[in-house]
C-alpha cells in the first residue's frame, strides 16, 4: 500500500518534470529572443540590443525560479511517504500527524490557495475577509482581526493557517496543541508559489499542486511575453492615500517587475519595501501610470486628479490612472496572475 | 474711577525678540520654499511665488509641473506648517500661563483625545477623507466642553487643578472609545495611526483656508489676554485682588486656545510637543513675561514647525517621515530637560 503510494508520487513527479521541461522548450522556442534559446545563453549578447539582453535575463530568471521551485517540490516530496509529515520551514519544523480534514484559514490568500488546490472540502472555517471563491463564504466565519482562541478551538480544527501573529495567535494555538502554519506575506512571486506548494503538500494534494503551479507558470510566460509591448513604462503604485507605496522588493512590486514596468518608488532610495513618498517626489517623477490599490478605501481616478499639483502629471492628464481590484492587489493567492493580466490589459488599453 | 494711573512703561522689551523671531521665520520660510526632493531651481521658485502677488506678473521660467510643485505643493504646505505651529505654540503658552503649569500643552483638556475619536469615527465608518477635519474638530471641542462641564459639577468655585483633572478623565474616556473603535475595525488601523502621527498638507490650499479663520481668532484672543496671563502668574487669589476674575480669564483663554488647537489638530493630526517646547524655548530666551512670550511663541512655533516639516520631507530623499516623529524626536529630550530643570523655567 505504502509502496504503491510512493510509486504513484514518483510517477507524478516524473510526469510533472517532463511537462515542465516541455513547457520550457515551448516558451523559449516561441520567445522573442533571437539568440540560442537556453538559459545559459544570457551571456550571449546581440550588439546594440540591450532590450534583448533584458528579455533574456528575465526569461532566465523565470526559468531559474521555476527550477528552484521544482527542487523544493522534490524536496517536499521526498519527505512525504506518509503521515506524520514533518516540514522544515524557516520558522521551524512543523509536524503534521494526519491528513488535515478540518482546516481553518485565517487569511484570504491562503483560503484562495486551499480552494484552488482542491482542498476546499477539508476547509471548515475561514476568516471574514475570505470572500473567494464563493464556497468560502459559506464556511464558518472567524474574525481574524479579533482573534479569539476559544472561537477557534470551538471549530475543532486540525490545522490552522494564518498570515499574521499580531495578537498572540501562535502562543495561543501552541498552548492548545492545535497544529498551525504561519505563512506571512511573501516578498516575491516565487515565495508566494512556494507557500502554495507547501499547502498542497500538507493537505495531501500533490498532483493538483503540480498542475496548478505549472498552469500558473505557463500563464506567467504568456503574460510576460505579452508584456514586451509595455516594457519600460514608469508607474506609481499607491497603497494608501497618505502616499504609501511599494518598491520592487515587495511582493506587489515583484509583479510589476515581471511585467517590465519601472517603479518610481525604487528611485526614492528608501530601505522600506513600503515607503511613504512625498507628493512633491511623485509629481516630479511624473510616472506614466498610476495604479491605485486603495480604491476600496476611497481613492479614485477623480480624487487623484483633485490632489494639488497632480493635474500636471502625464498619468492624470492622459487618463492613465488605474484603480486595481482591492482584493486582488492585497492578496498573494493563485489569482495573482489575474491581477498581472489586469494590469497588463489596463496599460495596453491606455497606450496609443 | 481709577485714582492712580500708572505711566506706561517707556521700554518695549518685546521689540528685539519679535524682530529676531521674524527673521528666523523668514529664513525658515524661504528654506522650505526652495528645498525639496524635486530639485527646482531655488531662485526661480522665489520668482514663481512673486508671480502670485496680485497685480504682479513675472515669468519664473519654471515648467508647468515645477510651478505646480512650488505653488500647489510646497507653498501651501509651508504656510500650513506656519499656521499650525503658531497656533499650537500660542495655545501651549496660554495653557501654561492660565494653569500655571509648565507641563501644560494644548492637548491638556482632551483636544487630542477628542479629535482622535472624531477622526477615528470618520475613518472606520468609511466616510470620505474630507469628513475627517470637521469630525476631529467637533470631537476636540466636545472633549474640552465636557471637561469644563465636569469641573463645574463640583461647584462654582472650580480651580485650575479641578479642570485639569476633569480634562484627564475626559481624555481617558475619549481615548478608550477611540481605541475600542480602532480595535473593532482593525482593517483601517494604519489610516488611524497615520492620522495620529500627524501630517501637513495633502489637500493644498484647502487646509490653509479651513484653518486660517480659526487660527486668527485664536491668536487675537490670546494676544488680547497676554497681560492677564502675566497677572495670573502670581496666583489666582492674588490675581483677583488685582482686579482680575481668574475663572473668567481662564474660560476666555481656554476657549481661544482650544478653538485654535482643535482647528490645527483637525487639519494636521496630532503633532506632538510643539505646544510644549516652543513656549519653553522662548521663555528661556526672553523671560516669563507674556507680553513677549506670546507673540514670540506664535512666530517661533511657526518657524519651528516649518523647519521640522522641512526635515520630515527632505531627510529621506523621495520619502517622508511623519512630522510627529520629527517634532517628538526633538521634543522628548527637551521635555526631559524641562523636567530636570523645572524650577528655573516654571511658568
Amino acid at each position: 500500500m505504502r509502496r504503491g503510494a510512493i510509486l504513484l508520487l514518483i510517477l507524478s513527479l516524473v510526469l510533472t518534470a517532463c511537462r515542465i521541461s516541455t513547457a520550457d522548450t515551448t516558451v523559449l522556442a516561441d520567445g522573442p529572443t533571437t539568440t540560442v534559446p537556453t538559459p545559459t545563453s544570457t551571456s550571449t549578447t546581440v550588439a546594440g540590443e540591450s532590450e534583448t539582453d533584458e528579455l533574456e535575463a528575465e526569461a532566465a530568471r523565470l526559468l531559474a525560479e521555476r527550477e528552484a521551485l521544482q527542487k523544493e517540490q522534490e524536496r517536499l516530496l521526498a519527505e512525504l511517504d506518509s503521515y506524520p509529515r514533518v516540514f522544515h520551514l524557516d520558522s521551524g519544523s512543523v509536524r503534521i500527524e494526519k491528513r488535515p480534514e478540518r482546516i481553518l484559514s485565517l487569511s484570504a490568500s491562503h483560503t484562495e490557495m486551499l480552494y484552488a488546490l482542491g482542498a476546499g472540502d477539508q476547509v471548515v472555517g475561514t476568516d471574514l475577509t475570505s470572500n473567494y471563491p464563493a464556497a468560502a463564504r459559506s464556511t464558518a466565519k472567524i474574525d481574524s482581526f479579533q482573534f479569539s482562541i476559544e472561537e477557534v478551538a470551538a471549530l475543532e480544527p486540525d490545522l490552522v493557517i494564518l498570515a499574521f501573529d499580531f495578537q498572540g495567535e501562535v502562543e495561543a494555538l501552541s498552548a492548545l496543541s492545535i497544529p498551525f502554519l504561519l505563512l506571512g506575506p511573501p516578498d516575491s512571486l516565487v515565495s508566494a508559489f512556494s507557500q502554495l506548494s507547501l499547502i498542497g503538500a500538507i493537505t495531501d494534494h500533490w498532483p493538483e499542486t503540480f498542475q496548478l503551479t505549472n498552469d500558473l507558470y505557463l500563464e506567467l510566460d504568456q503574460i510576460q511575453r505579452a508584456a514586451n509591448r509595455i516594457r519600460g513604462r514608469t508607474f506609481y503604485h499607491e497603497v494608501d492615500e497618505t502616499l504609501y507605496s511599494a518598491t520592487s522588493s515587495s511582493f506587489i512590486g515583484d509583479l510589476y517587475r515581471y511585467l517590465g514596468l519601472v517603479n518610481i518608488a525604487d528611485a526614492a532610495g528608501l530601505d522600506s519595501p513600503f515607503p511613504q513618498l512625498s507628493a512633491e517626489f511623485i509629481v516630479d517623477q511624473n510616472p506614466e501610470f498610476i495604479f491605485l490599490a486603495d480604491a476600496n478605501f476611497g481613492a479614485s481616478v477623480e480624487s487623484v486628479a483633485a490632489r494639488p499639483g497632480w493635474d500636471t502629471m502625464t498619468a492624470v492628464a492622459d487618463g492613465k490612472v488605474v484603480a486595481l481590484d482591492g482584493d486582488l492587489a492585497g492578496r498573494w493567492g493563485p489569482r495573482t496572475v489575474d491581477l498581472m493580466r489586469s494590469i497588463l490589459d489596463a496599460v495596453e488599453a491606455r497606450l496609443p | 474711577m481709577s485714582i492712580v494711573t500708572l505711566p506706561a512703561p517707556r521700554t518695549r522689551p518685546w521689540v528685539g525678540p519679535v524682530v529676531v523671531s521674524v527673521g528666523v521665520l523668514l529664513v525658515a520660510a524661504v528654506a522650505s520654499l526652495v528645498l525639496g526632493p524635486a530639485g527646482v531651481n531655488p531662485w526661480r521658485a522665489i520668482v514663481e511665488m512673486l508671480d502670485h502677488i496680485p497685480f504682479l506678473s513675472v515669468d519664473s521660467g519654471l515648467t508647468t509641473q515645477e510651478a505646480a510643485i512650488v505653488w500647489q505643493i510646497r507653498a501651501p504646505r509651508l504656510v500650513l506648517a506656519g499656521l499650525v505651529g503658531a497656533t499650537l505654540a500660542g495655545s501651549g503658552a496660554a495653557y501654561q500661563g492660565v494653569f500655571r503649569n509648565p507641563l501644560a500643552d494644548p492637548y491638556l483638556l482632551g483636544v487630542a483625545a477628542g479629535a482622535g475619536l472624531g477622526a477615528t469615527i470618520a475613518i472606520v465608518s468609511g466616510f470620505p477623507t474630507s469628513t475627517i477635519p470637521p469630525l476631529a474638530f467637533s470631537g476636540a471641542v466636545l472633549a474640552v466642553v465636557a471637561a469644563y462641564g465636569l469641573a463645574s459639577l463640583g461647584g462654582s468655585r472650580r480651580s485650575g487643578a479641578t479642570l485639569i483633572l476633569s480634562g484627564v478623565a475626559v481624555a481617558a474616556f475619549f481615548t478608550a472609545l477611540q481605541t475600542y473603535l480602532q480595535q473593532q475595525h482593525a482593517d483601517t488601523i494604519r489610516q488611524v495611526f497615520s492620522w495620529i502621527l500627524g501630517r501637513l498638507g495633502t489637500t493644498g490650499w484647502g487646509d490653509v483656508r479651513t484653518l486660517l479663520p480659526y487660527a486668527l481668532v485664536s491668536w487675537l484672543v490670546l494676544f488680547a489676554y497676554r497681560r492677564h496671563l502675566d497677572v495670573m502668574a502670581v496666583g489666582e487669589e492674588e490675581a483677583s485682588t488685582l482686579g482680575i476674575e481668574p475663572a473668567r480669564v481662564r474660560l476666555v483663554v481656554v476657549a481661544g486656545a482650544t478653538l485654535g488647537a482643535a482647528a490645527a489638530v483637525a487639519v494636521s493630526g496630532l503633532i506632538a510637543f510643539v505646544g510644549i517646547i516652543v513656549p519653553h524655548i522662548v521663555r528661556l530666551a526672553t523671560g516669563p513675561s507674556y507680553r513677549t512670550l506670546l507673540p514670540v511663541s506664535l512666530i517661533g512655533g511657526s518657524a519651528f514647525l516649518m523647519v521640522a516639516d522641512l526635515v520630515a520631507r527632505t531627510v529621506q530623499s523621495g520619502g517622508e517621515l511623519p512630522i510627529g516623529v520629527v517634532t517628538a524626536f526633538v521634543g522628548a529630550p527637551f521635555f526631559a530637560f524641562i523636567l530636570a530643570t523645572r524650577r528655573e523655567v516654571a511658568a
